[in-house]
């Protein structure tokens, strides 16, 4: 009897290990990837560059959240980046103008709105494929990026004087009682966006069309309006990203952010192994965030560059999904 | 059956309706594919005249025939991308393929044989595309992610592979495939009319081509008709690639150094030309024709643009909004065409 409840307990330990395995199982090897690093580069594990990493990701955190709300309704956001340097380059071009502060905070933001309007007009109002919509939106907005600084004029802010980016360059380089103020910005972004995925109707609204768009149609939701809000929180947090980053780096010019589009898609996919099932979370996301940008700055430290970095991501994104894949029953 | 009796005959009429639905749908939707691909043959064409009477240089045989050369690669990459679009799906790996074949040829070329070089440049655009039709087929991963990842890959062992520096060292001769001529008519512009030629007759002769379309128009009914969908999809990702590799060749005959940075716009620049030639993403539907005039149909505009000495700023917009008018209209038609 007893050798029997022994057996079952261990059985019972057994299967709640591999379940935990699976759950964690991914965050685990995430994590060994970044013991090995430390290993071999000491440095990487320094509170320093720790720190550094963390300031330098938030920008890919912003956008890749709202990217995430428009993925798990299975659409597509190609034009973030874009989103990203046309508020960049809105809010740096306006200090340099000689506009308020207030307004190079706020008027991105606006920019993003529109964005994002216009993205879910096409795709859900209109009907046009969400790659195709926001891929011919990615072209306007770089138009507009062009045009305005004339091809490629950076918008420089660095040498303005100090009393009038003073305020501006306090969201990028200081910091609120310890904590650099780009942190506290990226947290507060974070927690808005996942109190509306989990705790609002809208969030809801979305994981149904996310799951099942005929269902949720039958349902009453209107999923037209949910599909269309997604884009706009989409352009919201890629134009607040695009904000942080003009205050982080001082100078914006156009296409500066692109780079970033594929690093997004890489967080919110890799970001799916971090939660049951495989679906597309929040806390997924900020995971792969983490994830992809520790991965590179401990690549770089290991003296291997962009190359070693898209062949990893590239790696690392199929593996996610073909994990994904095989974790669904068939 | 009482035949005068109005009622039991609108019965009668809604329940053929019922009954034969899939039949009338897929009549109205055929017929408006032909009205539509005649009406963007139109707007083609009325945009050509209006391009000859105001364009400066617009229709002298040296401009068309620029025209056709450069956007003849564009066009080998629509037909395979044209292929895996009917499919449902997409490829956004098809840059990454042509640069990585455009590479491995230029070093097999230099370092051991011209057949060498295109042979591995076609071959390895054939395998990546196949790992695509593997990765979707039978893992199960959605076209966008996992063509996304081989592109990334691709590109990763790229760089690795050359340290991102190109290869130079291509015979001068070898240009012949990219900027050598037959009369007017360029050698890229050959090539890709024999592959446009080859895919109509595959979609249109072939049993396999067939599949395409059903497996396109509906996967459960193409497997629970007998159609290996599995092996369809996998057979079509691996033209695809290979159209790619081909494409790939025809860059380094165009340009004779292997640059691993090269043709990252290809991908969505095909995916655009197919879409503003009326095929539509939900797949099951296209043709040869709407992949050709819609490659050319940008080719055009964008041409017109630089002869008018517009600025290259405004070039992305105005390309952005031709596709989003182009398919815009084309969704509205559709939902319209559906609601009727």
């Amino acid at each position: 009897m007893s050798i029997d409840f022994a057996a079952r307990s261990h059985d019972r330990l057994l299967s709640s290990l591999v379940e935990a395995f699976r759950a964690y199982g991914a965050i685990l090897g995430m994590v060994a990837v970044f013991i090995v690093i430390a290993l071999i580069k000491p440095s990487f594990g320094h509170v320093a560059n720790i720190e550094n990493v963390l300031r330098q990701c938030t920008v890919l955190l912003m956008m890749s959240l709202g990217l995430t709300l428009v993925l798990a309704m299975r659409g597509v956001d190609l034009c973030v980046a874009q989103t990203v340097d046309a508020a960049a380059i809105m809010s740096a071009g306006l200090l340099v103008h000689g506009a308020p502060t207030w307004l190079a905070f706020t008027a991105p933001l606006v920019l993003g709105v529109v964005i994002g309007l216009l993205n879910g007009l096409l795709t859900a109002y209109l009907g046009i494929p969400a790659i195709i919509a926001t891929l011919g939106m990615m072209f306007v907005v770089r138009s507009g990026e062009l045009i305005y600084t004339h091809g490629s004029d950076p918008q420089i802010l660095f040498t303005l004087p100090d009393s009038t980016t003073q305020v501006f360059f306090f969201l990028g380089r200081h910091t609120i009682a310890g904590v650099p103020a780009l942190i506290v910005l990226a947290l507060i972004v974070f927690f808005a966006v996942y109190a509306l995925a989990t705790r609002t109707a809208f969030g809801r609204q979305a994981r149904a069309v996310g799951f099942n768009v005929r269902a949720a149609y039958l349902a009453g939701i209107d999923t037209r309006r949910v599909f269309a809000a997604g884009f706009v929180v989409s352009g919201v947090c890629a134009a607040i990203a695009g904000v942080a980053m003009v205050s982080r780096t001082g100078i914006a010019m156009p296409r500066g952010a692109e780079p970033l589009l594929l690093d997004a898609f890489t967080a919110v996919y890799l970001g799916t192994l971090a939660s049951r099932g495989g679906a597309m979370t929040i806390p997924g996301t900020l995971v792969g965030t983490l994830f992809v940008s520790f991965l590179s700055n401990g690549l770089t430290m290991l003296g291997l560059g962009a190359p070693f970095r898209f062949t990893l991501n590239g790696l690392f994104i199929l593996l996610a999904m073909a994990v994904g894949a095989l974790r669904r029953p068939h | 059956m009482p035949q005068n009796s109005t009622s039991d005959r609108k019965a009668m009429v809604s329940m053929q309706h019922s009954g034969g639905k899939s039949g009338i749908l897929s009549v109205v939707v055929a017929g408006w594919a032909r009205a539509g691909n005649f009406a963007l043959l139109g707007i083609f064409v009325t945009l050509l005249l209006i391009f000859s009477l105001t364009v400066p240089h617009f229709a002298t045989v040296a401009n068309l025939s620029n025209v056709l050369q450069r956007n003849s690669i564009i066009g080998i990459v629509a037909c395979g991308m044209l292929l895996m679009i009917i499919l449902a799906g997409f490829d956004l790996s098809v840059g990454a393929v042509g640069a990585m074949s455009s590479v491995v040829a230029a070093a097999l070329i230099v370092h051991v044989s011209m057949v060498a070089g295109i042979a591995a440049g076609l071959l390895l655009g054939l395998v990546v595309g196949l790992v695509n039709g593997f990765c979707i087929a039978k893992i199960g991963i959605n076209a966008f992610v996992a063509t996304l990842a081989t592109q990334v890959l691709v590109t990763g062992f790229l760089f690795v592979g050359t340290a991102a520096q190109p290869i130079y060292g291509v015979p001068e001769s070898f240009t012949f495939l990219g900027l050598g001529k037959i009369g007017p008519l360029p050698v890229p512009t050959l090539i890709f009319a024999i592959i446009a030629l080859l895919v109509w007759a595959l979609l249109r002769f072939t049993t396999f081509g067939h599949y395409i379309y059903i497996v396109g128009g509906n996967r459960t009914a193409a497997r629970l008709a007998g159609i290996n969908v599995d092996r369809v999809t996998i057979a079509t990702y691996g033209i695809g690639g290979l159209l790619a590799g081909v494409a790939g060749i025809v860059l380094l005959g165009e340009t004779t150094i292997g640059q691993p940075a090269s043709a990252t716009d290809w991908p969505l620049s095909a995916i655009a030309a197919v879409v503003v030639g009326g095929v539509p993403l939900s797949g099951g539907v296209g043709r040869v024709s709407g992949a050709i005039l819609g490659t050319l149909l940008l080719g055009i505009i964008a041409n017109a643009l630089n002869l008018l000495g517009i600025s290259p700023f405004w070039q992305p917009a105005v390309t952005g909004a031709v596709i989003l008018v182009a398919v815009g209209v084309d969704a509205y038609q559709r939902r319209q065409s559906e609601r009727r």
